[in-house]
């Protein structure tokens, strides 16, 4: 799954450490989830985009061939 | 079983979702540890008089050796996590920070991951050993085989417990 976090966050000028605090991971979770190493949960999702004040589609975009 | 035994032994995967809530799980751990201590102890003190007084004479010299040394090892751990579950709890803090890197959603990810890697090739690796100790020692070969069975009925008990929860 692709993700927007590190362009969101690079906009809002937000570092890995201040989102991982806001969301309750480590900053290596976001470095992951930037890295498109690691899909985010329902619940983290929902914070990410909670955080960025987005709906979590405007975050996280699904592709049709993806398997989990 | 009390729940609450239920939920200790079983609820490795319940995400505290704050620091309060992780605060009191450490405090029911600490009660485990307690018990932990007491029965190190009890190991540890069998095991040292049976080497002097052999109440136990079925129990050699290795025997007593083994089980004082599992015993001291309980109390060392239990005594290691006592003081840490204290420092933990003194410090909100340091309870918050450790309670991210506990329960980082990626990190409990990857535990399951090599929970399963680690089932899958300790299984293949007890199999192996069992088939080719059967050529030598029926001992080892019973011991291996009850390995294998035992995995499988535990597997099985717990996806029957998993499945009534979720």
């Amino acid at each position: 799954m692709k993700n927007r976090i590190q362009e969101l966050r690079k906009a809002g000028k937000v570092t890995q450490a201040e989102l991982a605090e806001a969301v309750d991971v480590t900053r290596q979770t976001i470095i992951s989830l930037e890295n498109g190493r690691y899909n985010a949960s329902l619940v983290l999702a929902h914070k990410v985009a909670q955080f960025f004040q987005l709906t979590i589609e405007e975050v996280f975009i699904f592709e049709e061939d993806e398997n989990l | 079983m009390k729940p609450c035994m239920m939920r200790d032994l079983f609820g490795a995967w319940n995400i505290p979702a704050n620091d309060e809530e992780y605060a009191r799980m450490i405090r029911r751990k600490t009660k485990w540890l307690y018990g932990l201590l007491v029965f190190g102890a009890i190991l540890l003190t069998l095991g040292v008089l049976n080497e002097y007084l052999a109440f136990f004479p079925a129990a050699d010299s290795f025997s007593d050796g083994v089980y004082s040394g599992v015993g001291a090892g309980f109390c060392v751990a239990a005594i290691v996590f006592l003081f840490k579950n204290k420092k933990l709890l003194g410090d909100a803090g340091m309870l918050h920070v450790k309670r991210i890197e506990e329960y980082d959603e990626r990190k409990i990810e990857i535990t399951r991951k090599v929970a399963v890697t680690t089932f899958t090739i300790f299984s293949v690796i007890l199999f192996t050993a069992a088939m080719i100790a059967g050529f030598f020692s029926r001992t080892v070969f019973y011991c291996c085989y009850l390995g294998i069975l035992l995995l499988a009925l535990i597997f099985i008990a717990v996806t029957h417990y998993y499945n009534k929860r979720m």
